[in-house]
């Protein structure tokens, strides 16, 4: 018999509203018929702010448009904006499943942020933008035959109500690189939603995290979160550079 | 003044009543007789709508004229029953959607009887494939083939996304997620670049970088650009899928309906284009079926024709004829002859507020429903429906059913309706109307003639004959037979004929007024009934004839009691000069009765004027005045032809006050003017009817007999005398069925119907004097009615010869 993680605080981390807002849609079902607390943690990545500009450097929106860099003056706008929006997304939420909520806003590094929350909550969804209407399957990563039973069940509850399949992605420790063989697979996979458990493993690092969510692009919902490695093991996974794979 | 002469004694009491002989009928009882369906003495109009019925060319219809209760509803019937079997079976008749233009439904011809065939094909067709189709889009066969197809797509999307990505790494780049997209900027070090050591780098190093990102911009955004392509690839991709899927099932199902579905280009056309609308909108049927089940029944039988959703696959049945096989041709007769119930009508519901239709709300009217067949109407409630006759006319000529409303028409509401297919219309239209009608819609509609190229004429009488009469007797029969009515004595039979005799107004013909017949009959059964009788006897027969008489008499008793107490005052006995009893005949519908009227005539000198009092207060009636004229023409053509007529003469009707028509009373109005002028009396105890033309010849007159019991029912009340009669027109005896009593009383020598030609055998019997002929000399003899009035008119003339003399003398002395 399958046994649900423990589920009952939720903290969505995003870099944006946009980004956000699929993960929200993972909340609404997770926490469906649970009491939990909800928490939103909205940080504008440092590196946005701080990149340099030029006058041929532009913004290239979902649809392909390429709109001109936003300034200093509309960033901070936009993060006012973003910020009201996911407050009152996650709001709303709560309030339709009498959920207790908390907010903050901040310009930084969205891993730094988790890294300084995470033991305070036991699932962490970090959100991403989807770029196109193909529901794909929802991912779980099993690293042993032990594994997987909390990761496939929040993926099976995730995939029925998006009304499609939970696959594995096979990262068993004993496979050769697994780690990098996942995040090659995941690169090129139209996936709903990737569920890990960083109280299993593989444990990945904070760095890893970053990686896999920007390589999936779709949420990643991270059970028992406070387990997760925030500090990067040399030994075992040199930190990802941003441009490369995972070595 | 010459005694009075003897009274003539008139007419025989055999005369005055030609009554049917029982014994002559050769039957006891109504039972004897097989009963008799034909009517009797139609054979004009039989014949005439046989031919209507009968002909195939579409504009000869039939107009039925005649009057009420002649039968000819019945007849009309009757032989539509016979000619039916001799036509086929007329198509079958649906709507059905035309899915390219929904609001203009196509009609479906369908051999007899096979339209409720194809209904419920097309039911079970949509029961079915509200079963298959959600099955088959749930089964693993599409599910794999509808993941493979997204997984594909999905792949397709990532995998640019990841190549891009991959680029953009090989070459240093970072992509930063925005609020508002994506930006790209470059990694030196591992590290995105800040804007200090970006200014710091040579310029050559920079550029790179620029070139590069603005490279990598208009890359991804071509990635992005290329997602609807992706998305809308991928819709055709699952529609052509689902078609695939949908298309096989469709197509083995419909292939059901096809084999079992008469061979029409029509119906095949139509069932084609229902497999290319279910195969494009087979999602409509995994929705309804999502709706669950609300019945008690399993989902498996559940009646998805029902749903509102497929509603657009129904077959509207307009006509079908699936349980008249071999029954020949319809006829349909409709008693409400609306706009909608003539030619159809497009229903419309409320939804929402709004008035919306559909093709399943269009109804038929009587024309559907009569097409190749007989359609009887009834002309007065058609032509009294607003827009119906014109719509009848407009089908008949375009020889088909468009269904319009009678709101389009009038333009008073605004909603959507429908314009579907006319239906081809071969039928024949019968109508029932009277002469007035027909004779109204020949003069005045120039279409009628054209469509309605048949009369038939229904006669009111028949001639009166032992064959006629054997006829009218099975009639009888066959109504009490077919009402379950006793069985009617012979006698009793015989004073039903000679009821149709009377009615008749004519000795030598019988009334063919079947409905006043019918009605005796089952009144007198009633009587039978409470007699504790088994058969319809002779004097139930005769209550139920005084008795209709006796209900429709009040008016009637009214004007006798009058009479009667002298309120109206009528002499019946002595004599009196200018003053002579008129008969008149009211016509109350339901009763028809005479009375006398006092007419009077004064005289005195005067231009040649007559003064016809009716006329000058606007109570005399066309006829009466004509009848005065010619009166007038008479005396003055015929007495003191040598002189000025010098005569001021009055007439009036006494006591009358509604008004009067006709000319009988005008041998009347002569005989009490020619009485005036010779000063001789005339008998009260008389009493005339007839009209006169300008030869003095007394001319038939209708209401003979009402009018003969009108004036014995007084004498009757006052006491008969012996010396009280009627002089009626010598032309009219042939019409006499008098009352029973009347005749009783003339066979007992104290009444006295007598029959006259002229005025001058007129003027004889009711003066006693002679009328006197011209001698040689030409003069009249002195003491003649003629001599006296005109001795009357010559000294009118002199007297007014001496007046101009004297008048004029007068002028001759006090002139200048």
């Amino acid at each position: 018999m399958e046994t649900h993680p423990k589920i009952g605080r939720m903290l969505v981390g995003a870099e944006s509203y946009a980004d956000a807002e699929a993960a929200l849609r993972l909340v609404t079902i997770l926490a469906t018929g649970r009491s939990v607390d909800l928490g939103g943690l909205l940080v504008l990545d440092a590196a946005l702010e701080g990149a340099p500009r030029w006058p041929g450097q532009r913004i290239v929106t979902e649809t392909g448009m390429m709109l001109l860099a936003p300034s200093q003056d509309q960033m901070r706008s936009l993060i006012e904006s973003e910020a009201r929006a996911f407050r009152g997304r996650l709001n709303e939420i709560a309030h339709a499943c009498a959920l207790g909520c908390s907010f903050e806003a901040k310009t930084g590094d969205l891993m730094r942020s988790i890294a300084q929350a995470v033991d305070a909550w036991d699932v962490l969804l970090l959100g991403h933008r989807t770029l196109h209407r193909r529901v794909g399957p929802v991912v779980y990563l099993d690293a042993s035959p032990d594994y997987a039973s909390d990761a496939r069940s929040v993926a099976a509850l995730l995939a029925d109500a998006l009304k499609t399949s939970a696959i594995a992605l096979d990262a068993r420790t004993g496979a050769a690189d697994p780690k990098n063989r996942v995040f090659s697979r995941i690169d090129r996979l139209n996936a709903s939603a990737v569920v890990i458990d960083a109280g299993k493993k593989p444990v990945l690092t904070l760095q890893e995290l970053s990686l896999l969510l920007e390589r999936a692009r779709c949420p990643v919902v991270v059970l028992r979160v406070s387990k997760l490695e925030t500090r990067p093991k040399q030994s075992e996974h040199p930190p990802p550079t941003a441009g490369g794979d995972v070595g | 003044m010459a005694a009075l002469t003897d009274l003539p004694p008139g007419l025989g009491a055999e005369a005055l009543r030609t009554s049917c002989d029982p014994k002559s009928l050769g039957f006891g009882t109504t039972d004897d007789l097989p009963g008799l369906e034909r009517l009797v003495g139609q054979e004009r109009a039989t014949d005439a709508l046989r031919l209507s019925v009968q002909m195939s060319p579409h504009d000869f219809n039939a107009f039925v004229l005649g009057r009420e209760g002649y039968g000819r509803h019945r007849i009309v019937q009757q032989i539509l029953a016979e000619e039916r079997l001799s036509r086929p079976v007329p198509f079958d008749w649906a709507y059905v959607n035309d899915f390219q233009a929904p609001h203009k439904p196509k009609a479906i011809r369908l051999p007899p009887g096979t339209a409720q065939d194809f209904k419920r094909a097309m039911q079970d067709l949509i029961d079915d494939l509200g079963n298959d189709i959600p099955a088959l889009f749930e089964s693993d066969e599409y599910q794999t083939q509808r993941r493979a197809l997204e997984e594909e797509f999905g792949s397709l999307h990532e995998r640019a996304m990841a190549d891009f990505a991959e680029e953009a790494r090989a070459q240093d780049v970072a992509l930063i997620r925005t609020p508002m997209g994506f930006m790209l900027t470059a990694i030196v070090d591992g590290k995105v670049v800040k804007p200090d050591v970006f200014e710091n780098l040579d310029a050559k190093t920079r550029k790179e970088i620029e070139e590069k990102v603005e490279r990598l911009q208009e890359k991804l955004a071509a990635v992005l650009r290329r997602a609807p392509k992706l998305e809308k690839e991928h819709r055709q991709r699952l529609e052509q899928l689902h078609a695939s899927m949908a298309e096989r099932i469709v197509s083995e199902r419909l292939q059901d309906v096809i084999e079992n579905q008469p061979s029409i280009p029509e119906l095949r056309d139509h069932l084609s284009a229902v497999h290319q609308d279910i195969v494009e909108n087979a999602d409509v049927f995994l929705a309804v079926a999502s709706k669950g089940n609300d019945g008690a029944f399993p989902q498996a039988i559940k009646k998805y024709h029902q749903e509102a959703e497929f509603g657009r696959y129904a077959v509207n049945v307009m006509i079908s004829h699936e349980d008249e096989n071999g029954s020949g041709a319809p006829v349909v007769t409709e008693e409400l002859p609306t706009l909608g119930q003539l030619i159809g009508r497009i229903e419309h519901v409320s939804q929402m507020g709004a008035l919306v239709t559909n093709f399943m709300l269009i109804k038929p009217g009587a024309l559907h429903r009569a097409n190749g067949g007989y359609l009887v109407l009834d002309a007065r409630q058609l032509l009294t429906e607003p827009f119906a006759w014109d719509a009848l006319k407009r089908c008949l000529r375009n020889r088909a059913i468009t269904i319009t409303s009678m709101a389009d028409r009038l333009s008073v509401v605004s909603t959507v309706s429908l314009e579907p297919d006319p239906i081809p219309l071969d039928l024949r239209v019968i109508l029932v109307g009277d002469r007035l009608l027909h004779a109204l819609l020949t003069s005045l509609d120039p279409d009628f003639s054209e469509l309605f190229k048949i009369q038939a004429d229904f006669d009111d009488v028949t001639p009166r004959s032992e064959a006629s009469m054997a006829d009218l007797a099975g009639v009888i029969a066959s109504f009490a037979k077919a009402q379950g009515l006793r069985p009617i004595s012979a006698a009793g039979v015989a004073r039903l004929l000679d009821e149709a005799v009377r009615r008749a107004e004519d000795t030598q013909k019988l009334s063919l007024h079947l409905g006043a017949l019918n009605d005796r009959i089952r009144e007198a059964d009633h009587y039978a009934d409470l007699a504790e009788r088994s058969v319809v006897e002779v004097e139930h027969v005769e209550t139920a004839v005084m008795a209709a008489e006796k209900r429709a008499s009040r008016i009637k008793e009214r004007i006798q009691e009058a009479i009667t107490r002298e309120t109206i005052l009528i002499e019946t006995e002595g004599t009196a000069i200018g003053q002579i009893n008129g008969l008149s005949v009211y016509d109350l519908g339901t009763v028809r009765f005479g009375r006398p009227s006092r007419i009077t005539a004064r005289v005195r000198m005067g231009t040649g004027k007559f003064v016809d009092i009716e006329r000058e207060v606007e109570l005399g009636g066309p006829l009466h005045s004509k009848g005065v004229l010619i009166l007038s023409a008479y005396l003055s053509a015929s007495y003191a032809l040598d002189v000025p007529m010098s005569l001021h003469a009055s007439i009036v009707f006494e006591q009358s006050y509604g008004g009067v028509d006709g000319d009988s009373a005008s041998s009347a109005e002569l005989y009490a003017l020619l009485s005036a002028l010779s000063g001789l009396p005339i008998r009260q105890g008389l009493a005339i009817t007839g009209s006169v033309n300008q030869r003095g010849e007394v001319q038939a007159i209708g209401g003979v007999n009402e009018k003969i019991e009108g004036f014995f029912d007084i004498c009757k009340a006052r006491g008969l005398t012996g010396d009280q009669g009627v002089l009626i027109p010598k032309a009219n005896v042939e019409q006499l069925m008098l009352r029973q009593d009347v005749v009783d009383a003339v066979r007992s020598g104290s009444f006295r119907v007598i029959p006259v030609s002229t005025i001058n055998e007129g003027i004889e019997i009711l003066t006693g004097a002679p009328v006197g002929m011209r001698g040689s000399d030409g003069a009249f003899p002195p003491e003649t009615v003629s001599g006296r009035v005109e001795a009357r008119l010559r000294d009118f003339a002199q007297a007014r010869r001496k007046f101009t003399e004297r008048e004029k003398s007068g002028n001759d002395e006090g002139g200048p």
